[in-house]
């Protein structure tokens, strides 16, 4: 099940909480959504839920507009709000109930889903007890035990781990990594980026209303679908991939940066520490072709090598900290 | 053979679960029930010392005794109970914490049936609390047993009814500030009720239902609030289930519906009336009914958009005739107007038809002429909001809120006149009339009446054309969506 954000946008009287927004969520895969505070992560997130709508742009879920059809998106997608159930007069087997019969589940599929969903949760203890009773990182379990009872194939979970304990933490992760080993679609906002570099598969970066970056986290390849997302569009199929290297020449490094913009396959160079990082357009030939060049023009070096970016150093260099 | 199966509605049931829960819920009851013990104890103390001084008084306490449980316990049913319900509803579907709820697979009519019902189990429970010491009223005398089988009937009726207005009120969209005004209001207007309810039921009791439950009087005044509160609640019920449905689907649909179902159904029951009883005034409430129905949807349909979206277009009859019949039924400004416009002209000329064949030469028509006269002026007066808002105001302000062009037009035109006779010193004079033909309300004065139809007449005249020319244009963009074509969002 294929999850298309269009152009998204929208505002709140002179504020523009999401501007254009563009990218794709595929099946099976972990998609970490970050970005600063204000930067548009929970409205881009509740109106993916049907919880708000988008003053222009549109979510089409397998191609059906979500914002027309709220209903087809609510049997499919399973939310997790940054906020805890707000109701308190109610057991845990009595909240999960409900939210399986708001489901349409009835008889025994309907006691199936909730024992299943229990059970993944770690809730099965917990059954009798109100949700006033619960401490926050319990709650927060109810919370996702809600959004899963439906067994929804895509799931958004928006701050997940805010507030939680160490231990708490550790088992959302696990939960959460269950989740994406059972092939769901996650899509999941996170202040914590050590986190969710853990579980994620791709990452989504998000300031100012806009998205700067959608790109798979692993293998230092990451597309340049923040160019795509630039353009305002989400088809990375024909961009290459960008590989960043780091290179220490012997000696200033003037010559050295002059003749890499003169390089085909890079794209961008910068200057880090006494060494120049330059992001390559292309694979491994691309990157081989590179060296080569520089060997070519009698340029001395003493270090040429992959730099393997975390989310946080990603994150880092694609945001500027500016609110919306 | 499919077993049926009894589903409930989960709403329902998680209300009911939460009530047996809440503490609030609880707490509630237990001070009801030993306000009941504390009532009862002081009415029968003093019924008790009247005795002593006058023995006949004894055969009066039951009455005074049920009066006074019936004060509480419609406090309860009318104003706290769909007050609960109102206020939770509201809460649930704030902007910043929306209940998940609203994003399950439940429809809204469906959610709005669990809040009602819930309330009126509620009430149930609460009237079941307070059966007991009405029982006693009735040992203790003075209260027939139709009488307060009637007024017990008529109390959970009416808390329903008072929980869809407040569940109605919940669902309105608006800031903070505005939903706390609106609750003031509600609150109020359930207050009024219940008073009315109280001064209805102490009547009751005083003159006796018994001695009149075998006239027909008794039945078509029964009827007629039963009809009114089925067919009000109905529409207050339509009207929170297009509020709650997404703005993208066809929101009109249940309202008009029901609006339209609901005006042929007590259209037909008080002509049946009025043609066996061979007396036209028993159209008039009908009549009633229908300029206030027509005028709301006027209203409405200023604020409803000039186009159709796609999931609109999706239900689209694709034969002529279907889709010139659904056209009135559907969302938008030009359908809204159009239906409004039938159920008026249909309802003044088939009111009329029928005051001739009953009163043939004796027929008063004023009641009508004034009637027609009102609903001309609301449809000039939104028609011309309407146009205002389209070519003045359209950037200034939102769609929704149309109809305040309208208010503000019609309030000039209202007041024009009394400030212009003020200024001249004509106020009051005879002279003073030309100036009335903005007022709808001077319809009601004899001496004014045929300038102000004339001034409407040619004001509607002038309007016409280009409002047939918007609802052509309308009706022409009236196609079901082509699904053959990839849909571009």
């Amino acid at each position: 099940m294929q999850l298309h954000v269009q152009n998204l946008t929208r505002t709140f009287g002179a504020v523009h909480a999401v501007k254009g927004a563009s990218f794709a969520l595929n099946p099976g895969r972990v998609y970490g959504f970050v970005g600063p505070n204000g930067a548009g992560k929970t409205t881009t997130m509740r109106i993916m839920a049907t919880l708000d709508e988008p003053t222009s742009g549109d979510v089409l879920l397998d191609g059906v507009s979500i914002v027309d059809y709220p209903e087809i998106a609510r049997k499919a997608i399973g939310f997790m709000p940054d906020t805890l159930p707000a109701h308190s007069d109610i057991t845990v087997r009595e909240y999960v109930d409900f939210f399986a019969r708001a489901h349409g589940l009835r008889h025994a599929p309907l006691r199936q889903a909730v024992a299943s969903v229990e059970a993944f949760t770690g809730l099965e203890p917990l059954r009798d007890k109100t949700l006033r009773t619960l401490s926050k990182g319990m709650r927060q379990r109810v919370s996702l035990a809600r959004a899963l009872v439906h067994d929804p194939q895509v799931l958004i979970l928006d701050e997940p781990a805010a507030g939680l304990d160490p231990r708490a933490r550790v088992e959302l992760r696990e939960l959460v990594s269950a989740l994406g080993d059972a092939g769901k679609t996650l899509l999941i906002s996170s202040h914590i980026l050590t986190e969710l570099s853990e579980i994620c598969t791709d990452v989504i970066i998000i300031e100012t209303g806009s998205i700067l970056r959608c790109s798979p986290l692993r293998g230092n390849n990451r597309q340049t679908e923040d160019a795509a997302a630039e353009k305002g569009t989400d088809d990375t199929s024909e961009s290459a991939p960008l590989r960043t290297v780091a290179i220490r020449p012997l000696g200033p490094p003037d010559k050295l940066h002059r003749a890499l913009l003169e390089l085909p396959h890079v794209r961008q160079v910068r200057p880090v520490a006494n060494e120049l990082h330059a992001d390559i357009e292309g694979d491994e030939p691309e990157t081989a072709a590179v060296l080569r060049l520089l060997v070519e023009r009698n340029i001395a070096l003493l270090a040429f090598y992959p730099v393997e970016e975390n989310l946080e150093t990603i994150f880092m260099r694609v945001t500027k900290g500016e609110l919306a | 053979m499919r077993p049926f199966r009894f589903a409930l509605n989960p709403i329902l049931l998680k209300e009911l679960r939460q009530s047996v829960r809440s503490r609030f819920v609880s707490v509630s009851y237990c001070l009801f029930l030993l306000l009941l013990v504390v009532v009862t104890g002081f009415v029968v103390w003093i019924g008790a010392t009247e005795i002593h001084r006058d023995p006949g008084a004894m055969f009066g306490t039951g009455r005074t005794l049920f009066q006074a449980l019936f004060v509480p316990l419609s406090i309860v049913c009318m104003l706290f109970v769909p007050s609960y319900a109102g206020i939770r509803m509201a809460v649930e579907r704030g902007d910043q914490h929306l209940d998940l709820q609203f994003v399950t697979r439940l429809t809204p009519g469906s959610i709005l049936r669990g809040k009602l019902l819930a309330a009126c189990s509620l009430i149930i429970l609460m009237a079941s609390a307070a059966l007991p010491f009405l029982t006693l009223t009735f040992r203790l005398g003075g209260i027939d047993l139709p009488s307060a089988f009637v007024i017990l009937a008529m109390l959970p009726m009416a808390g329903a009814f008072a929980t869809v207005f407040a569940l109605t009120l919940a669902t309105l969209p608006g800031s903070r500030v505005w939903r706390v005004i609106l609750g003031l209001i509600g609150g109020i207007v359930l207050f009024v009720w219940m008073i009315m309810l109280n001064t209805s039921a102490f009547g009751m009791v005083e003159f006796g239902v018994g001695s009149r439950i075998a006239t027909a009087e008794f039945w078509r005044g029964t009827l007629f609030f039963f009809l009114g509160g089925v067919t009000l609640g109905g529409l207050l019920f339509s009207l929170a289930t297009a509020r709650m449905s997404p703005p993208a689907a066809n929101r009109a649909l249940p309202v008009r519906l029901w609006g339209a179902g609901s005006w042929v159904a007590t259209g037909l029951i008080f002509a049946t009336i009025a043609f066996v009883e061979h007396d036209e005034d028993y159209l008039i409430p009908w009549l009633v009914f229908s300029f206030f129905l027509s005028m709301a949807g006027m209203a409405i349909a200023m604020g409803e958009r000039p186009d159709f979206g796609r999931r609109v277009r999706r239900a689209i009859p694709r034969r002529r005739l279907w889709r010139l019949l659904a056209f009135p039924f559907f969302n938008g400004a030009a359908p809204g107007m159009l239906w409004s416009v039938i159920i008026g002209v249909a309802a003044m000329a088939l009111g009329g038809m029928a005051g001739n064949a009953l009163s043939p030469g004796g027929y008063d028509s004023q009641g009508i002429d004034v009637m027609v006269g009102l609903l001309a002026y609301a449809f000039a007066y939104c028609q011309t909001g309407m146009w205002l808002w389209h070519f003045v105001a359209r950037k200034k302000l939102a769609r929704g809120y149309a109809w305040l062009l309208a208010l503000m037009l019609l309030m000039l035109g209202v007041v024009t006149p009394i400030l212009v006779g003020l200024a001249d010193g004509s106020l009051g004079r005879d002279g003073y009339g030309a100036w009335t033909v903005g007022n709808p309300f001077a319809l009601f004065d004899d001496k004014h009446r045929f300038e102000g139809l004339l001034f409407v007449a040619i004001w509607c005249m002038v309007l016409l054309a280009p409002w047939l020319f918007w609802t052509f244009k309308a009706w022409r963009a009236f196609q079901p969506l082509d699904t053959s074509k990839p849909e571009q969002p």
